[in-house]
């Protein structure tokens, strides 16, 4: 370097010098700029600027340290800090009252720390804005999706009902003139209406005695229909197919298991293990909704509602106020004749949630029933399926059980039906 | 006939009604709904009317070994200095572990564990979690990882209710291939010599209390 600056003189060096100082500068103003990337990197797990989360409040904090080496020195590692300055007595008792739990140290060097109290001292107000704006883009959005199809109903409705009318008055219109053309001749010979003071009934009466096999058929017609719909009702008997309650928290399985990637074991954990696959407690919601504490759909409103299910208090970030347990309205429900084990299916059997609750990622809230559940449908499905034995050590033995006893057919695979699943007792007990 | 339409039309619209708000009809519900208490019934015997019921406090489920250290500061470091993983390290034990992250996991830290994941990168999430690989937990040792699963750490909750012991040591070898260690080459090094390995480790973990 040096070589290269002495041979182009000072000129150069100076020049050079310009162009280092902006880089410096520019590189500075990088860094204040990464102060709120850096503040979220780093603190926004355990800070916010307004209100306890893991940590304080972190607006304003610059006058609560008497000076800002501390401060920085603190932030790059509390413990250090605590152990070298015993008689601060403001950080020993803010240790004190969080309970002794430990900010981590932070591999940030002094110009990041700086860049992040500048943010702290000044979120920038632009950004800010952004974001709002950005929530009610969703909002309005999530507006425009609402159903409009009844609307549309109805307007389809009013708009046939005047074609209808006009037709009805050129028609009327029509035959005033042919009358006024032909005299009541004209009529006769149509075969249509003979006089003009028939009562509904009688012009009814009169023509559907000269159409006996039209009627008949509409009877017919009629009746299959109405049959029809009273045999597809007391099928329905029993079946909760679509059922789809209001429940106590608009739940949305779209915005969990879709849109956030949240797996159904998560928190239906049980399925995996057990019986009954459970509902999560209102402890499990707060596993993310201790930091989520608004959304972008409900606000606080719907949020709210798991806090005081589970007496969390968002002003001292602790669980200090009565609980009040959630009571979702429960939608499947098998009658006690019949036993399902959820384990069984989900880790024996391999089969996906979604192939007997549909696709539930795009169930936005309410959550409905999306199969039958009938014992017709379980059959079918049992005489359909086949058993996934390969690389399934649950079958292992089984497997070679039944290969043996099936070798004359030459079978490899197996259904449901051939391990026993028609047998009423597996079912009824 | 006039009659018999009314009938069925009723009968129609009583049974054929699909208003999402009811489940609809059950004919003779007698063996259907028994008296006993069925998985989350209300059930009115109880003060609080739930019918899901807390085990009596204190009592152990058979085979059951309750985890010994506490929910404090002291109980995490204590974990971090004395607790082994006490599943024999197998790949098998890690692939396991990989399938239990990408359930329990993996929407807050991410597939790589760079906290990453869709929850964590949700606008209205406050801050991700910290990278496993990152300055901050590159070295946190196993008991610390387990101590963190079981009772949370943080804005990370507690998963002891989802996820047993088991499953969680599990989980702790997965968590540290994605902190970047050699499992194959610690295990080696601690079967050859044990000993040393121990009180490296309790040397290892003072100068890692001091600045964690
Ligand atoms: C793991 C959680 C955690 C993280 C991450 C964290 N802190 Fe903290 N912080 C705390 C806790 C807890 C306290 C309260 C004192 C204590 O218990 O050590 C605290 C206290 C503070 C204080 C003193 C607050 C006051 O009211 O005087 C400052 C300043 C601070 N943190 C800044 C930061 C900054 C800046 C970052 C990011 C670089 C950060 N913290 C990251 C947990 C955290
Ligand atoms: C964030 C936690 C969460 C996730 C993830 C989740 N669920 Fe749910 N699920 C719930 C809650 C809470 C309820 C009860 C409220 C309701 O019915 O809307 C519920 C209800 C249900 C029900 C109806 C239960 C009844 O009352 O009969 C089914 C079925 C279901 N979930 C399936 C799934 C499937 C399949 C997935 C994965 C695609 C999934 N869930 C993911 C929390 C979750
Ligand atoms: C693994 C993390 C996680 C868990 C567990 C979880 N949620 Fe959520 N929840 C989220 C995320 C992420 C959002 C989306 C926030 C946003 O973008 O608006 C959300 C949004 C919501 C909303 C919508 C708020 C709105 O206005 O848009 C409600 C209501 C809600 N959750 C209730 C629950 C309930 C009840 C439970 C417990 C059964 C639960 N959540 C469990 C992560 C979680
Ligand atoms: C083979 C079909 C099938 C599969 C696969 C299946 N379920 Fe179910 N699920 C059912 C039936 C049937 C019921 C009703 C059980 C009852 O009322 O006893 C049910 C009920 C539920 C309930 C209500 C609570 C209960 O157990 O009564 C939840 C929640 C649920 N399932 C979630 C899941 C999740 C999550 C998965 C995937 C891990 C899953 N299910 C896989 C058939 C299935
Ligand atoms: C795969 C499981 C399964 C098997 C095998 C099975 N059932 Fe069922 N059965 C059910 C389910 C589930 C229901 C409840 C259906 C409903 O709620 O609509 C039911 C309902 C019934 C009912 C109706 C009860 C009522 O009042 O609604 C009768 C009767 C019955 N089963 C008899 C049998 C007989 C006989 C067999 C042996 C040939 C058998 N089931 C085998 C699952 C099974
Ligand atoms: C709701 C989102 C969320 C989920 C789900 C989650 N974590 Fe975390 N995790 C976090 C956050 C946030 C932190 C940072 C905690 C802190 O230090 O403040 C963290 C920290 C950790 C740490 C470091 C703890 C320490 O001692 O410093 C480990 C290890 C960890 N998580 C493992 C896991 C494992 C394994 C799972 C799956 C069972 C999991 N996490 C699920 C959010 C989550």
């Amino acid at each position: 370097m040096s070589r290269f600056y002495s041979k182009i003189g000072n000129v150069k060096v100076l020049m050079h010098a310009c162009v280092l100082s902006l880089f410096i500068a520019l590189s500075l103003q990088v860094d204040a700029q990464d102060g709120k990337k850096l503040f979220r990197g780093n603190c926004a797990s355990c800070h916010k600027l307004e209100g306890k989360l893991v940590g304080p409040a972190l607006s304003g904090v610059q006058d609560r340290w008497d000076s800002k080496e501390n401060l920085i020195a603190w932030i790059q590692n509390s413990q250090q800090y605590l152990s070298d300055n015993p008689g601060d007595d403001y950080a020993h008792s803010l240790y004190e009252e969080y309970n002794k739990s430990v900010m981590p140290a932070m591999p940030l060097d002094e110009a990041q720390v700086n860049a992040i109290l500048d943010y702290i001292a000044n979120p920038s107000a632009g950004e800010e804005k952004e974001a709002g704006a950005g929530d009610k883009q969703m909002v309005a959005a999530q507006d425009s999706g609402e159903d409009y199809t009844l609307y549309w109903l109805l307007g389809f409705l009013v708009v046939l009902l005047i074609v209808i009318k006009v037709l009805l008055d050129v028609k009327r219109s029509v035959k005033h003139l042919l009358y006024d053309v032909k005299g009541d001749e004209g009529f006769e010979k149509d075969g249509e209406v003979q006089d003009f003071n028939w009562s509904t009934k009688e012009k009814l009466q009169h023509w559907a005695g000269r159409n006996k096999v039209l009627v008949a058929l509409m009877g017919v017609v009629v009746l299959v229909v109405v049959l029809n719909v009273v045999w597809q009702g007391l099928l329905g008997v029993g079946v909760y197919q679509g059922y789809a309650p209001e429940q106590p928290i608009k739940f949305s399985h779209k915005i969990h298991a879709g849109d956030n990637e949240i797996s159904c074991v998560y928190c239906h954990h049980a399925a995996e293990k057990g019986k009954h696959s459970n509902i999560p407690s209102a402890m499990l919601c707060m596993n993310c909704h201790q930091g989520i504490q608004e959304g972008s759909r409900w606000g606080t409103e719907e949020i709210s509602k798991i806090y005081e299910a589970v007496g969390y208090n968002t002003e001292t970030a602790e669980y200090d106020k009565p609980k009040k347990p959630i009571k979702w309205v429960r939608i499947h429900n098998l009658p006690d004749l019949a036993y399902f084990n959820h384990s069984q299916h989900v880790v024996a059997g391999e089969i996906e949630c979604q192939e007997c609750h549909g696709p539930v990622e795009t169930y936005d809230y309410p959550m409905k029933q999306y199969a039958p559940l009938t014992m017709g449908w379980c059959i079918n499905c049992h005489r359909e399926t086949e058993v996934k034995m390969n690389g399934n050590d649950y079958y292992d033995d089984l497997h070679a059980e039944l290969v043996e006893k099936y070798k004359e057919e030459g079978i490899e695979k197996f259904t449901v039906e051939q391990i026993g699943g028609l047998e009423c007792a597996k079912c009824h007990y | 006939m006039k009659r018999v339409l009314l009938i069925c039309s009723v009968v129609a619209a009583f049974a054929g009604c699909s208003d999402p708000q009811s489940p609809g009809v059950e004919y003779m519900p007698d063996m259907y709904r028994s008296p006993s208490i069925e998985a989350y019934e209300e059930e009115k015997l109880f003060a609080d009317h739930s019918g899901a019921r807390m085990p009596a406090e204190g009592s152990i489920p058979r085979g059951f070994m309750p985890y010994q250290y506490e929910n404090t500061t002291e109980g995490y470091e204590m974990a971090g200095k004395e607790l082994k993983n006490p599943l024999p390290y197998s790949e098998e034990l890690v692939s396991e572990g990989k399938e239990i992250y990408g359930k329990f996991c993996v929407h807050c830290h991410g597939k790589k564990g760079k906290g990453d994941g869709a929850v964590a990168s949700n606008p209205k999430w406050p801050g991700p979690p910290p990278a496993y690989d990152g300055a901050r937990l590159k070295d946190l040792p196993a008991g610390k990882i387990f101590h963190s699963i079981t009772y949370g750490k943080g804005l990370m909750g507690p998963h002891a209710g989802q996820i047993n012991q088991e499953d969680r040591w599990k989980l702790v070898y997965y968590v540290q291939t994605l902190q970047g260690k050699d499992l194959k080459a610690m295990q080696a090094e601690a079967g050859s010599d044990q000993k040393e390995m121990e009180e490296e480790n309790k040397e290892d973990n003072n100068t890692e209390n001091q600045d964690a």
